[in-house]
């Protein structure tokens, strides 16, 4: 069954190791920024927050793309690019509503998240699991599951 | 440039107003970097007896080869001769901004000279600017972080800064080098108050080149699934990794090796208002440094009361400081006046002994109010722990004679109160009571920066040793007896030297055998080492160059009139006061074992047995010739037997 | 007679509980007996985390009694009254 990146804020503890790793394997580089997945920190209210492409399941990339270079992976159902079409005209990054995609300042064009043929470094090496590739109704289950637990503590049913 | 530095040393001259770009590779092969290379640069740069608040002194930092591309990697060191205890002086800080200065390009930044105005430092990647800082002075840490990266229009800005107590030369103000993390001890923020340097600011885009990444891929593929396993089964990772060090409270609490009332007390009745279970009322979240899986820090939030606050970085030092050691029972007080040390920029441990001592003077008679500005100094007195901080950062009435350090304090009250500050060379002892545990008592004395444990402890001790293995292993039975002395000193050194390793190479040492036998040591550092930068240095070059290192610092120290063995001596407390209570109930450290200790430790090192003193020969050895022939013009050489 | 337990730590971690208590239908335990108890009950991860192959404590746990408010080492052999506290403590180091 298809897995997609599920991400759970409350996790992350802001490390940034996905950032470290992407950067490592995709680029052979230690430069957090070219790694796909970054990770927003804002101190003062305890918010760390993973950030990445979710491959939506309809791209607005891959409509916008003149040329075809965002393709979807049948297989992964990752969106990828495709680096010797593109052109670096950037209308991919003025759509995309979550900044997912960015631009390669050395090579001129974009560059974002391609699932790592299915096998995520970031979800591989993160530490808490904040980032975690699942099963789609795992991940909801987790989540409903979790609301559970907060629910029925805050009204004290715990048995 | 080799691969893992960023390759570039700035050097700042504040009243001239000029930067100037040198090359790491002067110094990276003898002393790698981060503190290694900010101690020879000190040393080389002072000149002796100098007052560290003087225009020429240094404020250096600089951050390691592996910082920013090894997980753990991510400390920055920060030194200047120290204006709390006038020799050597350094601090460890982790977060994100190490990392940053590496992906810019730099490996170390040295400031000298003076600024007639408030500045701070700008990096942008290549481009490097002195800013005007006026409105900046003045601020908090935070809101200093908040204003620059305003300013400068990028959140992702990293900014190291001091605080209000740095600019008005606390001498235990510290170097923050972000949200919650702060190089703490020895005052380096009153250094660079001093300079009216407010903050370096840094955004790093360039990334850093390793050697071989494909070998580093492949060495993280085993090595971080295996560092997730070994969290899991050590002794003491599962617990910083879940609790992190504040479970040392009640920890040392059951014991009875809790310093309480300044340790004259090592237990409590209760200790549940400072325990892990207190605190998670008031922690959101747990807070890691750049790419640590060890993830041991958290957030902290008190939402309503008297002493609603939030911040992040809370350890077990700040909690016993602030907290058990000044019978501080109040974990939203205790957490209110950790954030106000980080915000304004103050060492919670020094700040906790200043207040201590005070409160202990009082409690003995030798003092009343007169002395503190009408004020009554009472053990546990929560609001008066956090005026008491606010008062020192500022220097504001009895805070003025505070914020000179407990032993000035201590010198200022007289009648012998020096015997209630417990500190070796002007450094005050971070928690825990040690008269049980003689190995640490002792190794504390010895780190180059005065009484402190992060120099390393003799492992053995501290995580335990059968009779057999250290038969077996030392052929010295007493190793496995914390109660004894003998062999504790040689064992130290080795310790000391993964330590120095690590502060040189920007890793953190809960990561290593500083921390637990599971940690990495000399052996797979260097390998770690070689990967990213192509070299090819072994455990033993790397014992070397940690010696190289740390006898540099103790001669700077013998440069200030240190003489070690006159002066590596634990606290007056330690050495005349017999535990109350717990498991140590009776013990002290007494003077032949501490002869014994230092008699084993200054032979490890190959220095003087007498004196403790590197010889010309051994310095000659390390490549130190131009130390020993400066040291024997000015006759500190030890006499040869 | 009872007496209390409390764990640290990693043993924490395998018992799930910070304390316990034993009851004994006897006027003397000691350490040992009590330790023999807590295998039976939390397994071999429990026994392979105090003891060695030879059943000595391992180096790292420091096995502490809390009796009338005194807190002292203790061997395995060492006898325990009504109301001991025996404390398994991990190794504390810096911070």
């Amino acid at each position: 069954m298809e897995k997609i990146l599920n991400i759970t804020p409350e996790l992350c503890n802001g490390c940034r190791l996905c950032e470290l790793v992407c950067a490592l394997y995709k680029e052979g580089l230690h430069k957090p920024s070219l790694s796909r997945i970054r990770i927003i920190r804002i101190y003062d209210k305890a918010v760390d927050m993973p950030t990445v492409c979710l491959h939506c399941e309809n791209a607005i990339c891959i409509d916008v793309c003149p040329i075809g270079a965002m393709k979807r992976n049948g297989e992964t159902g990752a969106i990828t690019l495709d680096a010797e079409l593109c052109v670096g005209c950037r209308a991919c990054m003025l759509v995309c509503p979550y900044g997912a995609i960015s631009l390669d300042p050395q090579r001129r064009i974009v560059f974002k998240c391609d699932l790592c043929e299915g096998d995520p470094k970031c979800v591989k090496y993160c530490p808490t699991k904040a980032i975690d590739f699942v099963v789609a109704d795992k991940s909801v289950m987790d989540k409903r599951r979790i609301m559970t637990e907060k629910i029925t503590r805050l009204t004290g049913m715990r048995g | 440039m080799p691969f893992g530095w960023g390759g570039t040393i700035l050097r700042v001259d504040l009243s001239k107003k000029k930067i100037v770009k040198t090359s790491t590779v002067e110094y990276s092969r003898d002393y790698l970097g981060g503190r290694g290379i900010n101690s020879k640069m000190l040393y080389d740069e002072t000149k002796p007896g100098m007052d560290p608040f003087d225009p020429q002194s240094r404020y250096i930092i600089g951050v390691g080869p592996l910082v920013g591309i090894f997980p753990g990697a991510s400390r920055l060191t920060v030194t200047a001769k120290s204006p709390l205890t006038g020799i050597h002086g350094d601090a460890n800080a982790g977060g994100d901004w190490a990392a940053e200065l590496k992906l810019a390009g730099y490996d170390n930044i040295v400031f000298f000279g003076k600024s007639d105005q408030p500045v701070y430092l700008w990096i942008q990647d290549d481009y490097v600017e002195l800013r005007d800082a006026k409105d900046l002075w003045g601020k908090t840490t935070s809101t200093t972080g908040d204003i620059i990266k305003e300013e400068l229009r990028d959140p992702e800005i990293k900014v190291l800064s001091i605080g209000p107590a740095g600019e008005n030369l606390v001498r235990f103000a510290n170097t923050v080098a972000g949200y919650g993390r702060e190089a703490g001890r020895t005052g380096t923020g009153a250094v660079a108050g001093s300079k009216k340097l407010k903050a370096v600011a840094v955004k790093g885009t360039k990334g850093v080149k390793t050697a071989n990444p494909q070998k580093l891929r492949e060495f993280l593929d085993e090595y971080l699934p295996e560092l997730q396993e070994k969290i899991k089964k050590d002794v003491i990772w599962p617990m910083w990794s879940t609790h992190g060090t504040i479970i040392y409270i009640e920890l040392n609490n059951e014991i009875g090796t809790l310093s309480i009332k300044n340790n004259q007390l090592t237990q409590i009745e209760d200790i549940l208002p400072l325990s892990v279970e207190t605190f998670k009322k008031y922690m959101p979240k747990k807070y890691a440094c750049f790419g640590c899986p060890l993830h041991c820090s958290h957030y902290f939030h008190v939402e309503e009361g008297p002493y609603s606050t939030s911040g992040a970085g809370v350890e077990y030092e700040g909690v016993a400081a602030l907290g058990t050691k000044l019978l501080n029972l109040n974990y939203p007080a205790v957490l209110k006046a950790n954030a106000l040390c980080n915000e304004l920029g103050m060492d919670v441990v020094s700040a906790g002994h200043a207040i201590a001592v005070v409160m202990e003077c009082f409690q003995r008679g030798l003092i009343d109010e007169k002395f503190t500005d009408g004020v009554q100094f009472e053990w546990g007195d929560s609001n008066l722990i956090i005026n008491a901080l606010e008062k020192i950062a500022y220097r504001v009435s009895y805070g003025n004679i505070l914020a000179e350090g407990s032993l000035r304090v201590a010198k200022k009250i007289g009648k012998d109160a020096e015997k209630y500050v417990l500190q070796c060379k002007g450094l005050e002892s971070p928690d825990g009571d040690h008269r049980g545990r003689k190995g640490c008592a002792l190794a504390y004395c010895v780190s180059t920066r005065g009484y402190d444990h992060l120099r390393g402890v003799p492992q053995v001790e501290v995580y335990g040793i059968t009779v057999e293995e250290a038969n077996k292993y030392y052929g010295i039975e007493e190793l496995s007896n914390r109660l004894a002395y003998r062999g504790k000193g040689m064992v130290l050194v080795p310790i000391q030297q993964v330590a120095t390793i690590a502060d040189c190479l920007g890793m953190c040492k809960f990561h290593t055998q500083w921390m637990t036998p599971l940690g990495l040591g000399l052996e797979e550092m260097a390998t770690i080492f070689n990967i990213v930068t192509g070299l090819n240095m072994t455990a033993k070059d790397f014992e070397n160059i940690a010696e190289r290192v740390f006898t540099t610092e103790q001669c700077f120290n013998i440069r200030e009139g240190i003489l070690p063995r006159r002066d590596d001596v634990p606290p007056w407390r330690y050495m005349n006061e017999p535990v109350p209570s717990g498991v140590n109930k009776g013990e002290l450290i007494t003077e032949e074992g501490r002869n014994l200790f230092l008699d084993e430790y200054y032979e490890t090192h190959n220095w003087d047995k007498k004196t403790g003193k590197p010889t010309r020969a051994r310095l000659e050895q390390l490549g130190l010739k131009y130390i020993a022939d400066e040291h024997e013009k000015l006759g500190l050489l030890p006499k040869p037997e | 007679m009872r007496v209390k337990v409390r764990y640290f730590g990693l043993i924490e971690d395998i018992t799930a509980k910070r304390d316990d208590f034993i009851e004994v239908n006897k006027d003397r335990i000691t350490i040992k007996e009590v330790l023999l108890t807590l295998i039976q009950k939390y397994g071999e991860k429990f026994k392979e985390a105090i003891v060695d192959q030879q059943g000595r404590p391992k180096p790292y746990v420091t096995i502490v009694v809390k009796s009338k408010g005194v807190s002292s080492i203790a061997e395995l052999n060492t006898r325990l009254e009504h109301d001991d506290t025996i404390l398994f403590v991990p190794p504390v180091g810096g911070g």
